[in-house]
């Protein structure tokens, strides 16, 4: 039995079995494309403006608590400075994904990766770098459509990757590989 | 010559009705003369025969009356005898048992001894002449032996057809034992050595053999537990590639697509739709790109750097 000619075996470790439907094995470990990321994206803004706005909605109770008699909804601060705020939320919850699981809540919906160039998980300041380079300059993401090997402007520059990878956990891959 | 005590003694005999005729009604000395004669007449149909005649020789008349007159006056004298005995017992027993004398001085006595005398010296003379003819009997035998052609007169004397009729050969072969006989006198390695087996096999039909044997009482008297007992099962499975074996029969079957199937839910299996359309959508969108931008080369998408093995597909 040891010619089996069994489906990507090649590709396993002899002891392990994988849990990805045939149909998206062969995409795993391929840079995704621009629809993929900017879903991933949106999902990750709309996670952070969910953010903003459950914090919006605590400060207001909290404020409620404090004074309920002479509570009055303040007025929302401009918009520049919500942006700002929604931005820099944005960076810390990328730089913090990125660092710890390797995507983010877009990334793990639309089975995501973010990986450097060794096609492992990014060092504190590589996601560090890269949040903030997402964050300052979105419109790199798009740069993913014409390049030939669907690298954003953040990839270009920081030598990353963002790849398709519907694994569960990021630490059974690196455990793997030691 | 037979001897005297195996005479036939039945009334229709030859000897009795010779012995009635004769008038007499047995006694010894008319046996021995009869013998005597018996013998005589034998001995020239012998030597007829030896001089080349057929065994019946001309007895003058003459002979035969002399016989029968040498007969009468025997059987009257015998009588003679017998009737002056009768007279003369009781003569005789005075004689013999005188009165007035002592037993020892009896002539009786004397006689007596004299009877005993002559019967231990008869008796001895028996077991002397017994021990002659022990001695002499076989050498006469095999000098006559030697003298004539057994097997020639066997041939022509003996009816074989009739003797090998009677005889039970199946109960003499039952008494045999063939099996050691074969084994001590026959050379199997050599008959077996000349042997042409494969044209014996050749020769054989062995699938109608098979197809006529019926193996379903066989295998049902089969003990199939000892047999499994003697099984190295172990040494079996260490020649396996269970993972292997696991991992194909695994993927196979698509053990994963089950498991999301019997445990999935409706979102999983949303987000996996959403996933595969938007790959989908990826590849669109590249191709599209490509064919407006005039590539023609496939769009290497793979990571640069050394790929990472995952669990569940090509390294990044």
């Amino acid at each position: 039995m040891s010619d089996l000619d069994a489906p990507d075996a090649a590709a396993q470790p002899a002891n392990q079995v994988s849990t990805i439907p045939v149909e998206a094995r062969p995409y795993q470990g391929l840079r995704a494309g621009i629809v993929t990321r900017v879903l991933a994206n949106l999902i990750d803004v709309a996670v952070v403006t969910l953010v903003l706005a459950s914090g919006y909605v605590g400060w207001m109770a909290i404020r409620f608590l404090r004074g309920p008699t002479a509570f009055t909804l303040p007025p929302v601060s401009p918009l520049v400075t919500v942006i700002l705020i929604g931005l820099w939320v944005q960076g810390l919850y990328f730089g913090l994904a990125w660092m710890t699981t390797g995507r983010t809540y877009g990334d793990h919906v639309m089975g995501l990766r973010v990986v450097n160039a060794s096609g492992r998980r990014l060092r504190p300041w590589g996601a560090a770098a890269r949040a903030a380079f997402c964050v300052a300059f979105p419109i790199g993401l798009f740069f993913v459509v014409v390049n030939r090997k669907n690298r954003s402007v953040q990839d270009v520059v920081l030598r990353t990757s963002v790849i398709y990878d519907w694994t569960v956990r990021m630490e059974s891959k690196e455990q793997t590989e030691t | 010559m037979q001897p005297t005590e195996g005479l036939p003694r039945e009334p229709g005999s030859a000897i009795e009705r010779d012995r009635r005729s004769s008038g007499d009604q047995g006694g010894l000395p008319n046996r021995a003369s009869m013998l005597m004669v018996g013998a005589v007449s034998r001995a020239g149909s012998w030597l007829d025969v030896a001089s080349g005649g057929r065994g019946t020789p001309a007895v003058p008349a003459l002979v035969d009356i002399g016989i029968g007159a040498a007969g009468f006056a025997a059987s009257g004298a015998v009588r003679v005898v017998r009737m002056s005995g009768r007279v003369a017992a009781p003569v005789g027993a005075v004689l013999m048992h005188p009165p007035l004398l002592p037993r020892t001085w009896h002539p009786a006595t004397l006689v007596s001894g004299l009877g005993d005398r002559g019967r231990h010296y008869r008796q001895a003379s028996e077991r002397e002449v017994d021990a002659v003819t022990a001695a002499l009997v076989p050498r006469v035998i095999a000098a006559v032996l030697d003298r004539i052609d057994l097997t020639e007169l066997v041939l022509r004397r003996v009816d074989l057809d009739r003797v090998v009729g009677s005889v039970d050969v199946l109960a003499a072969v039952r008494r045999l034992d063939l099996t050691a006989i074969v084994l001590e006198g026959v050379q199997l390695d050599s008959i077996v050595a000349g042997v042409d087996i494969d044209a014996i096999v050749e020769r054989i039909d062995i699938d109608a053999i098979v197809a006529g044997v019926d193996l379903d009482p066989i295998i049902a008297r089969v003990d199939p537990d000892p047999i499994a007992d003697r099984v190295n099962v172990q040494a079996v499975i260490d020649r396996i590639d269970l993972v292997g074996l696991a991992k194909y029969v695994v993927q196979e079957i698509d053990l994963p697509e089950i498991i999301r199937e019997s445990t999935g839910s409706v979102a999983s299996e949303a987000v996996r739709g959403a996933r595969m359309q938007s790959i989908e959508a990826d590849q669109a969108v590249q191709r599209a790109v490509d064919r407006l931008l005039l590539r023609r080369r496939h769009r290497p998408t793979e990571p640069q750097g050394p790929t990472e093995p995952t669990a569940d597909g090509p390294g990044a």
